[in-house]
């Protein structure tokens, strides 16, 4: 059988348990949710499957704005680490160069690792060509994103890109539970203690115009014609708000005329006491 | 499951492939493209250690490339320290300092993940102001050579190219990034940068022919400097002397090459930068009252060579130097004095072994050396790097490792023994061996065996990366002498 490497898919295949995040200086200390200018380490588990050991197997790990279709053109590579595994042996691979989210769409960036060597070489792709985490073993993708709000916050949103290459595609927006996540996702998010939020939420997507202020929309998709790349926003109504320590998760997902989904986002709302009290500390001065 | 009960004990160090020499103190230079990342790892466990490997997992500039490779070691004695290696391209890094991991298995163990730092510098040439800039991420360091000794004298060596260049008068300026207040700034690179970057320059000018792309002009476009251009060149002159006349037809001249190339550094370690060094005693003199800031450091060095600094020799040096402080209010503080040094990376003596003739049917030609420091102890296992250069009648030129860790075919870690091995090709073809005569140099290099954590001020106080071994005499108006230390007769 070879070299086989594989870098899992999650369920839904965007929010895979391989990919996470250490911020802070110490890329060995624990995983959490990334800080805007604050720097950050990418780790990959990366498998093999197969019967042969790799002494020389590369992997390579990228960032990318919040986007349901992701290609290496625009992407953005961290950087390359090296791995030698043993038939069916896992390993946890350190992305050594630092990564640090900017501001660009409030810091929301997704995470992307493809793990290769010369005996199990990626598909034949070019720059333009989708990265393809579920047609793909060696690639896998993290998509969501961890948004702290007051607990009276009504909204939240994330602003992210659908369409492009391929044909026309439809974008679905749904709420999902956390019980639908590895719980290992969780904890690697810094959130493993969190609750389901009771809250009605309602999930809507539409155009996202930067500087132009964000309302929820009246639909729950909306189509996109062949090579009509736009920005949308996702949006959750939070009804009442949501408790401290309580959360809801909302995802967008690009679906093509085929029915195969080929990109989500996820975003995940969390009700933060300590958020209120930054937000007031810095209306206050 | 305990990790993998292995260390590695210092700085990993920059090493130049076409010589096999480690940069000054173990820089990586970015003119130099693709250099070795040397590292020793030792057995900290007490006993021997089995099925050990190690790879390079990854650095933290994305500019530095390599190509993924394990190396699969076996068995790694109790204490043993081994010199190991990997290569990477540097053309693309940033100066800075960065870190580098390293992933070590042994059997019965987790995997022991090891993040290094190291540091990585570039210089660049204006040709209009005939400025050299070596980089640093906290301001850059601006050097003016004012005037050298150049070798070799005329029809000595290949046309239009020196041989060594001995730094004579220079002057550096450094711009602190930030400016601050009292008697030092923070340490560049947490490491002694005024006191390397003049050896860095110093042995990069004599490597000149064999970089990539020479001083790059701060566009790295391929520009190229002429040596013999760039300094005022008055006085006497080294005279060099190629190693075809002591050993063969090199035809790349490369050991001579390295070891003039150490011969520039050292004796710049040896006026301006081993403990104390003058841009530290001048802080010290010209500490501005409070609330100034200073702006702007200096130094200009006259250098005297009363002996000639040849590589592993005490020599006498002496020099003449000033140290100026401007500060944000535009006062300016001099400090100036005079030193007379000695050489103090030295050996008490060295000594090789290798047959006189070598039968390749045999397997390979072994070589040990033993290295003895002043006061009669024995170097052993990391504290030098050790390597062998092969120079054929015939003209190639061949490189090996020493080692004193125990590993085939050196008997025992740490006796002071150092062994490596060269296996010499059947083949006598044109890319093969030739048989006949093949000149060796074991040439040792002291490391900088400064700890991790070390308080970055007391750290500055050693320098490492500075040839010990004694190969290369150099003559100033009169001949140089490069010595091999055996001659073996291939068969």
């Amino acid at each position: 059988m070879g070299v086989q490497l594989v870098v899992r898919d999650g369920s839904p295949w965007w929010m895979s348990p391989d990919i996470w995040v250490v911020p802070g200086s110490d890329p060995t200390g624990p995983p959490g949710q990334p800080v805007v200018g604050q720097r950050a380490f990418v780790w990959t588990r990366v498998q093999n499957v197969g019967s042969t050991r790799v002494t020389d197997a590369s992997v390579r790990c990228w960032w990318a704005d919040p986007s349901t279709m992701i290609t290496r053109a625009s992407a953005h590579r961290i950087g390359t680490s090296a791995v030698a595994l043993e038939p069916e042996e896992t390993k946890e691979v350190l992305c050594l160069s630092p990564w640090t989210p900017t501001s660009a769409n409030g810091g929301h960036q997704c995470l992307i690792a493809e793990a290769f060597s010369p005996a199990d070489p990626l598909p034949p792709h070019l720059a333009s060509t989708p990265f393809d985490p579920p047609g793909d073993r060696h690639v896998a993708q993290r998509n969501v994103t961890v948004q702290l709000v007051a607990p009276i916050t009504m909204m939240a949103f994330l602003p992210f890109m659908a369409g492009g290459a391929g044909g026309a595609v439809q974008v679905l927006v749904r709420r999902m539970f956390l019980e639908e996540l590895d719980r290992v996702i969780l904890a690697q998010l810094g959130a493993r203690e969190l609750r389901e939020a009771d809250a009605e939420v309602r999930v809507s997507a539409g155009p996202f115009w930067p500087g132009e202020p964000v309302e929820p929309f009246d639909r729950e998709g909306l189509k996109l014609r062949r090579g009509e790349p736009r920005t949308l926003a996702l949006v959750a109504e939070l009804g009442e708000g949501l408790a401290d320590g309580t959360a809801v998760l909302v995802a967008a997902e690009q679906v093509d005329e085929r029915e195969r989904i080929t990109g989500g986002v996820g975003l995940l709302v969390v009700g933060s006491e300590a958020r209120e009290r930054e937000q007031q500390e810095a209306r206050d001065g | 499951m305990a990790s993998a009960p292995v260390e590695i004990p210092h700085r990993p160090a920059g090493v130049y492939p076409a010589t096999n020499l480690m940069n000054v103190d173990g820089f990586f230079v970015v003119n130099m493209g693709r250099q070795h990342v040397q590292l020793t790892l030792r057995n900290v466990s007490g006993s021997d250690l089995d099925g050990v490997t190690i790879y390079l997992e990854g650095f933290s500039d994305p500019g530095v490339s390599f190509v993924p490779r394990r190396l699969d070691i076996g068995l790694l004695r109790a204490d043993a320290e081994l010199p190991l290696r990997f290569t990477a391209n540097f053309t693309n890094a940033a100066p800075d300092a960065s870190f580098v991991s390293f992933i070590v298995e042994a059997d019965g163990y987790e995997m022991r993940r090891i993040v290094k730092k190291i540091f990585v510098t570039r210089v660049d040439y204006h040709k209009p102001s005939k400025t050299y800039t070596v980089k640093t991420p906290q301001g850059d360091m601006e050097i003016v050579v004012h005037r050298a000794l150049m070798g070799p004298e005329q029809g000595s060596c290949r046309e239009g190219e020196a041989f060594t260049v001995l730094i004579q008068d220079v002057s550096y300026t450094l711009r602190p990034k930030p400016s601050y207040e009292g008697t030092r700034g923070p340490l560049m690179y947490e490491d002694p940068w005024w006191k390397i970057a003049l050896a860095i320059l110093a042995g990069l000018v004599l490597l000149g022919a064999a970089l990539y792309d020479y001083f790059s002009d701060g566009t790295l476009d391929g520009g190229s400097v002429s040596v013999g251009g760039t300094f005022e060149e008055t006085g006497p002159s080294v005279c060099c002397t190629k190693i075809s006349s002591s050993a063969s037809k090199g035809e790349d001249d490369l050991v001579a090459k390295g070891l003039y190339s150490a011969a520039g550094g050292i004796a710049t370690v040896a006026i301006a930068s081993d403990d104390p060094d003058l841009h530290w005693r001048g802080q010290e003199a010209t500490e501005p009252p409070a609330g100034e800031l200073t702006v702007g450091e200096g130094v200009r060095l006259k250098i005297d060579y009363v002996e000639s600094p040849s590589p592993g020799v005490p020599f006498a040096i002496e020099g003449e130097w000033a140290y100026t402080r401007e500060t944000d209010v535009g006062s300016t503080y001099v400090h100036e004095d005079r030193d007379r040094r000695e050489n103090v990376h030295v050996l008490d003596r060295y000594e090789v072994e290798a047959p006189s003739t070598h039968d390749r049917a045999s397997g390979p030609l072994v070589v040990t050396a033993q290295f003895v420091k002043p006061g009669g102890d024995l170097c052993r296992g990391g504290e030098l790097l050790v390597t062998g250069h092969l120079v054929s009648e015939h003209g190639p030129y061949r490189q090996f490792q020493l080692d004193d860790a125990g590993l085939d075919p050196d008997a025992d870690p740490n006796d002071g023994v150092y062994t490596g091995a060269y296996w010499f090709s059947r083949d006598a073809g044109e890319k093969g061996d030739p048989g006949g005569a093949w000149y060796l140099f074991v040439i040792a290099q002291d490391v900088n065996t400064v700890k991790e954590g070390t308080d970055p001020f007391e750290a500055a106080h050693t320098v490492g990366g500075v040839v010990v071994t004694t190969q290369l005499q150099l003559g100033i108006d009169k001949p140089c002498e490069l010595n091999h230390d055996a001659v073996i007769t291939v068969v």
